[in-house]
């Protein structure tokens, strides 16, 4: 199991330390390192990110102000030099709170604890049917059911749904983690399908509404044992 | 697994925990300490003259830690002190105490961040 990790302060030495201790966690992936919560905003939004390391006190946007603007929650390690934060910890309800300089043993104790977290989590089934996507600064619930492909389009994603297309700041990485894989399988490098949704299939296409799909030679196989052919 | 020594005026309970045998983790915190949060203590001073509290506050809060990180953890209160400073002769007695404080601790800094490198040396 490989967690994305993002560390969040605006002090050098704490980043570094933060750095160090990630380093000797082989499950940790540090994806990027950010001195700012604004810097850390842009990353949170474009890319899944499962452990934030994010201090509560930085000057211009707070750690917790952060948590309020994030798309998704993420596993959330606070790290800060005070103790009264202690009751945010727990209305925001993050994973643990610790108290800066961060020891070994409590740095250990801490994602200990979150990848126990997280493999519960990917051991369980999807308990929704739908996702969430953000589209001109709203939430809009997309059924399963309803979308019929995935396209990437470079920096955005479209999603043709059974009523229309919406285009999404995201990649297909991140889209792909929060589809139902029963469902949903990357046919192509460029896309993504909705099993239930295909009309037909020729040699290295398939079709869903109007649309011709490439399948990709390296997904084809994958493909032909997931479908229930005669 | 040998633990890191560090002179006994340093608290060694927290560098054991924070560093345990790891020298260059140590050596890269201490370097770290002695280039960016020394010149920043000595800032202080100027930014409360400047009767900038909200830098200064802010200045005092993202140090703090830092001083537990070489085993200096006594400092940590004065900069409680400090981030709670409404007016300048208040800041400026506490900051004269942390520059004496931290002016008698820093050779032992030094010698600590000397030892180091010649750990790191050896390896």
């Amino acid at each position: 199991m490989k967690i994305n990790c993002l560390i969040v302060d605006d002090e050098s030495m704490a980043r570094q330390s933060l750095e160090r201790l990630c380093s000797k966690r082989p499950e940790l992936h540090i994806v990027h390192v950010c001195a700012s919560a604004q810097e850390a905003l842009p990353m949170l939004e474009s890319q899944t990110i499962d452990l934030l390391f994010l201090d509560v006190e930085m000057p211009g946007l707070t750690g917790l102000q952060l948590l309020d603007l994030l798309p998704y929650t993420p596993q959330v390690i606070l790290t800060t030099s005070k103790t009264e934060y202690a009751f945010d910890a727990f209305q925001y309800q993050v994973a643990d709170y610790i108290k800066k300089p961060i020891t070994l043993p409590r740095f250990n104790q801490a994602v200990d604890k979150i990848i126990e977290t997280l493999r519960s989590a990917a051991a369980s089934p999807p308990a929704t049917n739908d996702i969430y996507v953000r589209i001109d600064g709203r939430f809009v619930r997309l059924p399963f059911d309803d979308i019929l492909y995935i396209e990437n389009t470079g920096d955005y994603v479209k999603i043709r749904t059974t009523a229309q297309t919406h285009i999404v700041h995201t990649t297909m990485k991140n889209l792909e983690e929060k589809l139902d894989t029963r469902r949903f399988m990357r046919v192509h490098r460029t896309f993504i399908a909705n099993l239930s949704r295909i009309i037909d299939i020729e040699e290295n296409t398939l079709v869903i509404a109007d649309k011709v799909i490439p399948i990709s030679r390296a997904n084809k196989a994958e493909l032909m044992n997931r479908l229930n052919i005669l | 697994m040998v633990p890191i020594q560090f002179p006994d005026a340093l608290d060694n309970t927290i560098l054991q925990e924070l560093y345990a045998d790891d020298v260059n983790y140590a050596t890269l915190m201490f370097e770290l300490f002695l280039s960016e949060i020394v010149p920043q203590v000595y800032e202080l001073k100027q930014v409360a003259e400047q009767q900038n509290w909200p830098l200064f506050r802010q200045i005092s809060h993202k140090i703090k830690p830092t001083f537990g990180m070489v085993g200096i953890t006594q400092m940590e209160h004065w900069f409680d002190k400090l981030e709670a400073a409404q007016d300048l002769q208040s800041a400026t007695e506490i900051i004269d105490v942390v520059h004496t404080k931290l002016a008698q601790v820093l050779p032992v800094i030094h010698s600590a961040h000397t030892h180091l490198k010649s750990l790191q040396d050896e390896n």
